[in-house]
Parts: structure tokens; C-alpha cells; sequence
């Protein structure tokens, strides 16, 4: 908790005003004596317009989303290489060359790992390798 | 310390009273000569104090009670690069040798090992291949691990050990020389090869006793915050060693491994506060550590305070939700800013059968102020300060399938004292039995506004100065919400002064 602080930025919004009138004169619209009242059409009614882009000014409708972060399952194809050695390391990365794996995976089973990153930020990179100098580093990319 | 290390302790101090074969007593020395720039060419007989100087005969009493090989005690000392950092640094071993003069000649014993290995490329090349490595911490953790006070390992900050079979009777030689060349690695392609590269040093040398290189590596300092750390083969380590339970094969890093989560709170739930999101803000981070199968046999992280722009007291917790068959057990370690000896009261033992909630930081306000200031790194006038740090390291009793991982990024929560409401992230559930959420049917982590109460932001988002308003702080933060797709690095875009520079450089140390 802390104290709160003057308010600062006044509300921005407008109310519209609105001339009504009654429902004066009743029907007779074809007679063309009638027209001696004056009929003032009302501006279009709109939501209270602010440009402020405080949230305390703006709510936000239940579809909204605040998760900065999503979930993806990648997977790497580790048992399609065919090595020398026996042994199978992976890394992964993401385009901003975040490392988020790095070890050792089953050889002959399929790799797959749950990746989290900034949203905007899909594209990851993997490299598999084996403990043999003789076995080049395979790459490829993932855009999820 | 485990029992293991305290039997160590007694072996250790018991080798270090009794005499060798020859008559020399066996106690571990600090050499003279130091690897620098990832090179040292060390006298074996010359011993860092001048007074300790070595024979012949006392390097052969060392080469008997290290069963044929000579033994060496490395003191890791490398700049932070990649995963590196103060409590795990590591370097590669290009070559170790032992040069031995004697009546006849030179004799050279060129077959080493080293408690673990890596796979790494080498400078210029592309592939991979394993190589032995020496793994450590920053330096300030000091070794205590013998009563014997005339080893140079205890009271030293010593990591790993090297050892070379060295098959000749030293006592009738002349001369003997440690030579040894720390690998260049293929920085260019990150980790393994940033971590395991050698940038900085001197690192200093000593030859050890059995008991001493035994106890290094049980220790095995920064071992578990290493990369792809590969236990070299059994048969290639001293019989007599017991290393540790070989570190898991793989980690999988959330959100990555030199990247954090940033969670930030609006602590007066459930009433709308001012919408600054600084009442209190965290960095963590999180790996799991996998076996070859793709199972979860540990779970990991470490974290920071980032600011508190809040009043209230509140506890901060770190809850893995783990399924209710889980069980394991652990410690969180807490350490005041710039500190590596964590703070009293830990390492803290904890265990979990089924989620694991860590309680990570008790009463925050206590723990955390900037002088008289209740706010800190959240004032628009305020120099910025460090917060603390906090670890974690949790075994699990039984191998966990990928399928029933916790879910990121987790759920950390607040326990504000002042209210005695927990503060989740939107879709979690209050889980204390003590706070008023499920008492006062405030168990939906929204407002009636649509905002939430906590949210997790990329490291880079810098914290609003105090009272500023998020969507003031950040223009295009309303337009992200409302599902604008150009607006999605909003983060990037603070507003002029309406931010603090709550960086990682900042708060990370």
C-alpha cells in the first residue's frame, strides 16, 4: 500500500450533451402546419472518448490478455541423424540466442521439449551433435 | 555437511598426521607457479611460501598416497561469460603433463583426467568432441575441509582436481614440472564453449593429498550450475573416488538460461491500487534437469529482488506445481546484495509432496529497504540499488515424465501480511490455508476492470517510477491487451521518465 498522490491527468472525457425534446406535437407529420416545431437531431451517442492510455481510464473487456509469454511444444529430430558416435547432445535456442536446452537425449527416441519465450519471439534453433569430432553439427530452425 | 564429506573430513585429517612410505609427511601445498592465460609450466618443488618448498622425496610420498598418480587441485578463476558466473565457472583442459628429470633423461606421463568432461568444439573447428574439463565456483566459498591446518586446500577457495599417472619412483630424480594448456574453444557458438573457455585466471595450483582431492570431489563447487556436465568414465578416475550422483544429462531452461521471468505485483488486492505494477517486482528463473529418457530428476533456479514499491510486508513464494505423486527435497539459499555467504537461517532445507511451494523471501519489507525508504529502485529521484539473490536446487525422489512438468512460468505469489490475501497470477488458486482468499471468496485474480493483480514481463522491462500508471509507463501497453499484434514488444518502448533503468545489469549480480 501506499499513500495516493494528487491526481494528475484530469479526465479527458467529454460528456455529451444532449438536447432532447419532448415528445411535443404529437403525430399530424403530414401536416405541413406542424413543421413550426423546431426538430434538433442529437449527435451520435459514443463511448466516453479519452486518449489517455492509463489503465485506471480504460477497462479492458474479458477477451483482453496480459500473457507476454507463451507455451510451445518443438520438437528436434534426433533420431533421424545418423552418427558416428554413439552419444546425442541437443541445444536449443531461441532467435535472440537464448539458450533454453542443452544436454544429452536419447539417441533413437523422438525429442520433444516445452519451449516458453516472449510472444513475437517463435523462431528457435537447435543444433544436434555427438561426442565424436567426426560428426558435424546438425542445425535447423523451428518457427512455432 | 553430508556425512559423506564428514567422513572426508576424518580421512583427510587423518592421512594429513600420519607419514608417507618415505618418512615425508603428505600434506596438500599451494605451488609457486600459477596457470596464466591459460598456460602454466609449474615447478613441483617450489611451493607458494617459500618455507614449504618440496623435495623429491615428498613428491613421491604424494605420488604413493595418490595410488601412482600425482594429484592437483585447480583454483577456478574465469570472467562471467555465457552461463558463467561467480558460483560456476569452468574451463576445458587442452593438455596436462608431467615432466620428470632424472639421471637419464626427461620423462614425460602426458595421460591425465579430470573428474568431468563436456562436449566442446575447439577453436576454429565445428564439431564436438569430449573433453575433460575443471569446473568451480567464484571464490569467496572457502574450503574448511580438514582439521589438518597445514594443507593449503582448507581455508583455500581450490575447485577441481587433476590427475596423472606417473609410473617412475620420484625420489631419485632431480626436477619435476606440472605443463599444462587450457583449451581455446569456439566461442562463437555459445555454450558449451563460452563456459567452458578461459579468459581470465591466474588460476592457482596445488598438489593434493588423496583425502584432499577425494574431498574436492565430493564437493565439486559449481558443478551443478555447469552446462552439460559429463562425469568422465569410472574407469578413468581414481579407485578411491566417489563422485557425486552424476549431474542430470540435460537442463531445460525457463524462460532460458541467461534470461528471467519478471513478475511484478499490485499489492492491494482486492481493492485496485494505482496501477503502477512496482509494488513488488522479481526476476526469476528456472531449469529442470532431465535424464536421457526426457524425465525430470531435479528442478533448479535463482532469482532477484528487482524493487518494492510498496508499503505493505508480504512474503514471496515460488510454487511448482508439481502433480501429487511428486516428492522430493532441498534447499533455497538466500544472499544479501553482493554477497555470496547467504544471509543467516540458510541454506534452508525444504521437502514437498506433491507441488512444491518455497517460501523464497520472508517478509520482504524486513528484508529489503533502501535506508529509512520503504521503496526501493521504485522513487523517481532514488539511485538505484541491488537486491538480494535467492537459489533453489530440489531432488526429486523419482523420475518425473515430461508430461507432468509444472507449468510455466510457475505460480509466484504473494502473502501479503497487511491483508492476509494471497496474490496470484490470473487463473491461479489461493493455496494457503492461513490467507483470506477462499474465506472471503476473493479467489479470482482480476479486477473488475479486467487487470490482473500480478503479471509476468520479459527481464527487459524496466519498472514504472512510483505511481506512474503501466499505461502511462508503457503507451502501447493498452493497445498489447486489446490484441494489437504490432504492439506486442511493448516492453521496449518505456515512456520518457516515467521508468526506472531496472535493467538486468542492474539487478543481476
Amino acid at each position: 500500500m501506499k499513500p495516493v498522490p494528487t491526481r494528475q491527468i484530469a479526465p479527458l472525457a467529454l460528456l455529451p450533451i444532449i438536447f432532447a425534446l419532448g415528445a411535443c406535437g404529437g403525430g399530424g407529420g403530414e401536416s405541413a402546419s406542424s413543421a413550426s416545431s423546431s426538430v434538433i437531431t442529437p449527435p451520435a451517442v459514443t463511448p466516453p472518448a479519452t486518449n489517455s492510455t492509463a489503465l485506471k481510464d480504460n477497462a479492458v473487456g474479458s477477451s483482453a490478455s496480459f500473457a507476454n509469454f507463451a507455451t510451445s511444444a518443438l520438437s528436434v529430430p534426433v533420431a533421424e541423424v545418423a552418427f558416428i558416435g554413439t552419444r546425442r547432445f541437443v541445444k536449443v535456442t531461441r532467435s535472440d540466442g537464448a539458450t533454453v536446452f542443452l544436454g544429452e537425449v536419447g539417441a533413437s527416441q523422438p525429442f520433444s521439449l516445452s519451449v516458453d519465450a516472449p510472444i513475437g519471439k517463435r523462431t528457435f534453433s537447435y543444433e544436434i551433435f555427438s561426442e565424436s569430432a567426426a560428426d558435424a553439427i546438425v542445425r535447423g530452425e523451428v518457427t512455432l | 555437511m553430508n556425512l559423506v564429506l564428514r567422513t572426508s573430513l576424518f580421512i583427510a585429517a587423518l592421512c594429513a598426521s600420519l607419514p608417507s612410505a618415505h618418512g615425508a609427511t603428505v600434506s596438500s601445498t599451494r605451488l609457486r607457479g600459477v596457470v596464466e592465460k591459460g598456460y602454466g609450466d609449474i615447478d613441483l618443488l617450489r611451493a607458494g611460501v617459500q618455507s614449504r618448498d618440496l623435495t623429491m622425496a615428498q613428491l613421491e610420498a604424494f605420488r604413493r598416497d595418490n595410488g601412482g598418480k600425482l594429484a592437483f587441485a585447480v583454483d577456478v578463476n574465469e570472467a562471467a561469460s555465457g552461463l558463467e558466473k561467480s558460483a560456476s565457472q569452468g574451463v576445458a583442459v587442452e593438455y596436462a603433463r608431467v615432466e620428470v628429470t632424472t639421471a637419464s633423461g626427461v620423462v614425460q606421463f602426458s595421460d591425465f583426467v579430470t573428474e568431468t568432461q563436456s562436449a566442446i568444439a575447439t577453436a576454429g573447428q565445428s564439431t564436438r568432441s569430449l573433453r575433460y574439463t575443471l569446473i568451480g565456483d567464484g571464490g569467496s566459498r572457502l574450503l574448511t575441509n580438514s582439521t589438518n591446518t597445514t594443507s593449503d586446500i582448507n581455508g583455500s577457495s581450490f575447485d577441481a582436481t587433476i590427475r596423472i599417472p606417473v609410473s617412475i619412483d620420484l625420489s631419485t630424480a632431480t626436477a619435476a614440472r606440472l605443463i599444462v594448456k587450457f583449451l581455446d574453444t569456439n566461442q562463437a557458438l555459445g555454450d558449451p564453449e563460452s563456459f567452458y573457455d578461459y579468459s581470465n585466471g591466474f588460476e592457482d595450483v596445488a598438489i593434493a593429498t588423496a583425502a584432499d582431492s577425494l574431498y574436492l570431489d565430493q564437493a565439486a563447487p559449481g558443478r551443478t550450475e555447469a552446462p552439460l556436465v559429463l562425469l568422465a568414465p569410472t574407469s578413468t578416475l581414481l579407485a578411491t573416488s566417489t563422485s557425486p550422483t552424476p549431474a542430470a544429462a540435460s537442463r531445460a531452461y525457463f524462460p532460458s538460461s541467461d534470461q528471467f521471468y519478471t513478475v511484478a505485483y499490485e499489492d492491494q488486492f482486492p481493492n485496485r491500487g494505482d496501477y503502477d505494477f512496482n509494488d513488488l517486482v522479481v526476476a526469476y528463473r528456472v531449469y529442470l534437469e532431465l535424464d536421457t529418457s526426457g524425465n525430470a530428476v531435479g528442478i533448479g533456479g535463482e532469482g532477484y529482488l528487482v524493487a518494492r514499491g510498496g508499503g505493505f510486508d508480504s512474503d514471496w513464494h515460488l510454487r511448482l506445481p508439481l502433480p501429487a505423486t511428486a516428492s522430493g527435497s532441498g534447499t533455497v539459499t538466500v544472499f544479501a546484495p553482493d554477497q555470496l555467504a547467504p544471509i543467516a537461517g540458510h541454506p534452508r532445507k525444504v521437502s514437498f509432496n506433491g507441488p512444491a511451494d518455497l517460501q523464497v523471501f520472508t517478509s520482504v519489507g524486513t528484508l529489503w529497504r533502501d535506508g529509512t525508504n520503504d521503496f526501493v529502485n521504485t522513487p523517481k529521484d532514488q539511485a538505484l540499488v541491488r537486491g538480494h539473490r535467492f537459489t533453489f536446487k530440489l531432488q526429486l525422489d523419482s523420475a518425473l515424465p515430461a508430461s507432468q512438468f509444472p507449468v510455466t512460468p510457475f505460480d509466484p505469489y504473494l502473502f501479503v501480511y497487511n491483508t492476509g490475501y494471497e496474490i496470484h497470477l490470473p487463473g491461479r488458486s489461493a493455496v494457503l490455508g492461513n490467507s483470506r482468499n477462499v474465506r472471503d471468496g476473493r479467489t479470482t485474480f482480476v479486477d473488475p476492470s479486467g487487470y490482473p493483480f500480478s503479471m509476468i514481463l520479459p527481464q527487459d522491462w524496466q519498472v514504472p517510477v512510483e505511481y506512474t500508471d503501466l499505461g502511462l509507463a508503457y503507451s502501447d501497453f493498452l493497445g498489447f491487451v486489446r490484441g494489437d499484434l504490432a504492439k506486442q514488444d511493448w516492453y521496449a518502448r518505456p515512456a520518457t521518465g516515467r521508468t526506472k533503468a531496472t535493467l538486468p545489469s542492474l539487478w543481476k549480480w
